[in-house]
C-alpha cells in the first residue's frame, strides 16, 4: 500500500466512522470527489488512477458501507472518454443489457441514478440521461439490502457513445472493482472475527487458544491473502498496456477467487462468532451479506469460470502459461 | 544504456546469464534447453520431477549457462535477484524437467550460506552449488522430530578441531545421491528446546555415515534414513553461530516453502489435460468450468509466489506468506490430480491415464514435506494471535 492509498483509506474510515444514511454518505463522497477517481481532472474528474479507485472501493467495503462509488466511477470514466460531460450529482450506473432495450433488472441504485451507461448485447455503448425524466422503477434489493432496482427507461432515447472504451474494458473494470470490494469485505469480516475470538472466553480461556478455532481463523486469513493477491494482479494490469481481453481475463481470475474466498470467509466468520453473529445489532451481517450478494453481481462466478476455461482450451497450454507469467 | 548493452553482450557471448540479462532471455534459454533435451529423449516430463528427477548432467548444463545461483550476488552468482530466479524455476517446473540434483542446494542452502556462513564457508560451498558439483540433502527430520523439529536428538559434541556427530536422520530425500548433507543437531541440552541447536554442512563420504533406502508407495527410492556414528565434522563446516540454529532454520523454511514448486508439482499433468480437452468441449462443458476455476487459482498462486520473491529481494523473510503459498499451492496440486481423474473418465487417452497415475502416487507427500498443512495453519494462527 502506498502513501496515497493510506491517506484514502483514512479518509474513508473518517467518513464512515458513524453510521449515516446512504444519501448523506453519497453527498459527502461527491463533496470529496471520491466518486470520480480515475477520471482525469480536465474531464471533470478527481484524477488518480485505477489502483487508487480500487483502494477506495475496497475500503468502503471493509467498512460495510453502501455507496455506489464503483458504479459511478466506471460509468464516469466510460462516458467522459466518449466526450460526454459529467452531470453534477449522479450517480451514474453501468448496465449490461441482455436485450436491445430496457427494462433493465437489478440496476444498482437505479432509484437514484442520474444516468445509465448501457452496454448492449452487441457491445455497443450507449447513454441514457435520466435527469428530469420520468422513469419507472421497481424497487428491489440484494441480500444485503442494497438497492438493485428494475429500471424501465421507457422512451428515453439512448445516445451512442461512439468513442467509449471497449465493452470488455468496461466489463473488466467494474468486475475488478467488485472483486476489490469482496476482498475488502473479506478483510473486514476477518478482522472482526479475529478480535472476537481473542476476547471471547469459553472453557476458561480465549477461544483462539482452542486449536480448531485457531485453524479456522488461519483458513480465513489465507483466503483473504489469496483474494487480495488476485485483486492486486488484476488492478496492476490496468496500469500497463494490457488490452481488453487480458484485462477481462484478469478480472475473471479475481472474481472466481473472490467468490470462493467470500464463501469460506463468510461461513467461518459466522461459525466462529456463534449466536452473536446472527444478531441484527452486531456488525458481522453487513459484511457477510455483502459477500453473499456481491460474488454474483456483474457476472456470476460460474460464467467467469467458464470464460477462463474456454480461453484455456481454445488458447492452449502455452497461451495459458504466458498469461500466468506475463 | 551503453553500459547495459555492453554487459548484455558479454553475458550473451559466453552464453551465461548475468547482469543485463532480461527475464525474457532467461525464459527463452530454459525453454530452448528443455525442448532440446525432451525432443532428444533425454528426459520425459512428469509431475513432481523437482523431487523425483535426478540428473546431474542436466543440472550441470544449467550451471554452465549460469542459471544456478541466479539470485546470488555477482561474486558467487548472476546477481539478478529472486524475481529473475522465479522465471527460471517456474519454466523448469512447467517443463517437468529433472532438476532434483541441484534443487535443494540452490534453493535454500546457498541462501543460508550467503546469509550467515563464514567467508571461508561461502568461498568453499557456493561455487560448488553454482556448478552443480555439490548435491545437497536436508538432514532435519528424525524419528522423534517431525513437525516438532525442535525435538531433534542428533548430537554434535565439541572436540579438538571440530565436532563429533551421533544420531539418526529420517526421510532424507536424495541422501543416496548427495555429496553433502545439511545437518541440524543439538550442541547443548538446555531448558529451552529452541536453544542449543546448531547447523552444519557435512560431507556425505565422511566415515561413520550410513544411508539406508526407504521405498515410497510408488515403489521408488527417493528418501532415506541416514545414521551418524562418531562422525567427525571439521570446525569450518559449522554454519552460523553455535546454539542459534533454530532462528536460522526458520528463515530457511521461507525459502523451502515459498517457491513455485509448491504450486507446480502437477503442472505437467494439467498441461496434458488442457491438450486433451482442446478437442472435446461440447460434452465437457462442466470440465471447462472447473478448468477455469483451476486457472484462476493458479494465476493467483503465481502472483503470491511473485510476492514472496519480491519480499526476499527486499531482504525480508516472509514466513507467513511462504506458508500461505505452500498451503494453498499444495491444495491446488492435489486438485489438479483429481481434475485429471475426471478428464480421464471422459477422454480415452492412455498417456494421460499414465500421467495421472504417476501424479496420484506422488501426491500424498505434497502436503507433508516441508511442513504439513495443519502445521502451516497453526503457524499462521500463532502469528495472528501475537500481532
Ligand atoms: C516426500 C517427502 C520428502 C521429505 N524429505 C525430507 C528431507 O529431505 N529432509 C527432512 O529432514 N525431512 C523430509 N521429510 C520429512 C518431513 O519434513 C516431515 O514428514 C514433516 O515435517 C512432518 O513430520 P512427520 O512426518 O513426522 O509427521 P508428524 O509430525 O508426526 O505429524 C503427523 C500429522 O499430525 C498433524 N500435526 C502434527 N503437528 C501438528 C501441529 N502442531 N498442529 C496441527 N497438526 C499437527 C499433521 O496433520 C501432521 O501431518 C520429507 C517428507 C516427505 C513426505
Amino acid at each position: 500500500m502506498n502513501d496515497v492509498h493510506t491517506e484514502l483509506r483514512d479518509l474513508v474510515d473518517d467518513i464512515t466512522a458513524a453510521p449515516r444514511d446512504p444519501d448523506r454518505l453519497w453527498d459527502t463522497v461527491v463533496g470529496l470527489g471520491l466518486h470520480t477517481i480515475g477520471v482525469p481532472e480536465d474531464r471533470g474528474g478527481s484524477g488518480g488512477d485505477f489502483a487508487d479507485l480500487a483502494a477506495v472501493v475496497g475500503r468502503f467495503a471493509h467498512r460495510a458501507a453502501s455507496v455506489p462509488v464503483a458504479e459511478h466511477a466506471v460509468a464516469a470514466w466510460a462516458s467522459t472518454r466518449a466526450g460526454r460531460p459529467l452531470p453534477a450529482g449522479g450517480p451514474l450506473v453501468v448496465v449490461f443489457a441482455a436485450g436491445a432495450g430496457g427494462p433493465y433488472p437489478a440496476v444498482p441504485w437505479g432509484r437514484r441514478a442520474a444516468g445509465l451507461v448501457v452496454v448492449g448485447p452487441d457491445d455497443a455503448v450507449r447513454y441514457a440521461d435520466l435527469a428530469g425524466r420520468r422513469v419507472e422503477v421497481g424497487e428491489e434489493t440484494n441480500p444485503a439490502g442494497e438497492p438493485r432496482d428494475a429500471v424501465d427507461a421507457g422512451d428515453i432515447p439512448l445516445a451512442d457513445l461512439a468513442e467509449a472504451p471497449d465493452a470488455d474494458a468496461i466489463r473488466a473494470r467494474i468486475a475488478t472493482l467488485r472483486a476489490a470490494a469482496l476482498a475488502g469485505a473479506c478483510a473486514g469480516a476477518y478482522e472482526l472475527t479475529r478480535s472476537y475470538v481473542r476476547e471471547r472466553r469459553q472453557f476458561a480461556r480465549p477461544l483462539i487458544d482452542i486449536p480448531a478455532v485457531a485453524a479456522s481463523l488461519a483458513t480465513m486469513k489465507v483466503a483473504g491473502l489469496q483474494v487480495q493477491a488476485a485483486v492486486d494482479r488484476a488492478v496492476d494490469l490496468h496500469a500497463g498496456p494490457a488490452g481488453p481481453e487480458s484485462l477481462l481475463a484478469a478480472a475473471a481470475v479475481a472474481r472466481v477467487v473472490a467468490a470462493e474466498a467470500a464463501d469460506t470467509v463468510a461461513g467461518l466468520a459466522h461459525r466462529l462468532h456463534g449466536a452473536m453473529g446472527v444478531t441484527r445489532e452486531y456488525g458481522l451481517h453487513p459484511l457477510t451479506t455483502r459477500l453473499w450478494a456481491w460474488r454474483d453481481e456483474y457476472g456470476d462466478e460460474e460464467s467467469w469460470a467458464r470464460l477462463l476455461g474456454t480461453h484455456t482450451t481454445d488458447g492452449g497450454e502455452l497461451d495459458l502459461w504466458e498469461r500466468l507469467t506475463g | 544504456m551503453a553500459g547495459t548493452r555492453a554487459r548484455e553482450t558479454t553475458a550473451a557471448a559466453n552464453g551465461r546469464a548475468g547482469t543485463g540479462t532480461t527475464v525474457a532471455d532467461l525464459r527463452r534459454q530454459v525453454r530452448d534447453l528443455t525442448d532440446r533435451w525432451r525432443v532428444q529423449g533425454r528426459y520425459t516430463p512428469r509431475s513432481d520431477n523437482w523431487m523425483r528427477g535426478f540428473d546431474l548432467d542436466f543440472s550441470r548444463e544449467l550451471a554452465r549457462r549460469g542459471l544456478l545461483g541466479l539470485a546470488w550476488p555477482t561474486e558467487y552468482g548472476a546477481g539478478l535477484g529472486q524475481v529473475a530466479r522465479l522465471a527460471v524455476t517456474e519454466e523448469l517446473l512447467r517443463a517437468g524437467a529433472p532438476v532434483a540434483a541441484h534443487w535443494i542446494g540452490e534453493r535454500q542452502i546457498g541462501p543460508a550460506v550467503l546469509g550467515h556462513g563464514s567467508p571461508e564457508l561461502r568461498a568453499e560451498i557456493l561455487p560448488l552449488i553454482a556448478r552443480a558439483e555439490a548435491v545437497f540433502c536436508l538432514g532435519m527430520s528424525e524419528p522423534e522430530a517431525g513437525s516438532d523439529l525442535a525435538a531433534v536428538r542428533t548430537t554434535a559434541e565439541a572436540v579438538p578441531g571440530g565436532w563429533t556427530v551421533n544420531g539418526r536422520k529420517m526421510w532424507t530425500t536424495g541422501a543416496h545421491h548427495a555429496t553433502h548433507i545439511y545437518l541440524l543437531a543439538r550442541t547443548a541440552r538446555t531448558e529451552r528446546r529452541h536453544h542449543g541447536l546448531t547447523e552444519f554442512l557435512v560431507d556425505m563420504d565422511t566415515a561413520g555415515i550410513e544411508v539406508t533406502p526407504i521405498i515410497d508407495l510408488a515403489g521408488e527410492h527417493h528418501f532415506n534414513e541416514v545414521t551418524f556414528t562418531d562422525v567427525h565434522v571439521p570446525a569450518h563446516r559449522l554454519l552460523g553461530t553455535v546454539g542459534e540454529g533454530w532462528r536460522r532454520v526458520v528463515e530457511q523454511l521461507s525459502f523451502e516453502r515459498g517457491g513455485p514448486e509448491r504450486v507446480l508439482s502437477t503442472y505437467p499433468l494439467l498441461a496434458r489435460c488442457v491438450h486433451a480437452l482442446a478437442d472435446e468441449p461440447p460434452h465437457a462443458r462442466d470440465l471447462q468450468i472447473d478448468l477455469g476455476r483451476l486457472t484462476a487459482r493458479l494465476a493467483t498462486l503465481r502472483r503470491l509466489a511473485l510476492g514472496v520473491a519480491r519480499q526476499v529481494d527486499e531482504g525480508r523473510a516472509p514466513t507467513v506468506e511462504a506458508a500461505t503459498l505452500k498451503y494453498l499451492g499444495n491444495d491446488f496440486e492435489n486438485d489438479v490430480v483429481d481434475f485429471a481423474r475426471r478428464v480421464c473418465l471422459r477422454v480415452p487417452d492412455p498417456d494421460l491415464r499414465a500421467a495421472f497415475a504417476q501424479a496420484l502416487l506422488a501426491s500424498p507427500g505434497f502436503t507433508i514435506r516441508g511442513g504439513a498443512a495443519d502445521v502451516l495453519l497453526s503457524l499462521i494462527a500463532r502469528q495472528e494471535t501475537r500481532t
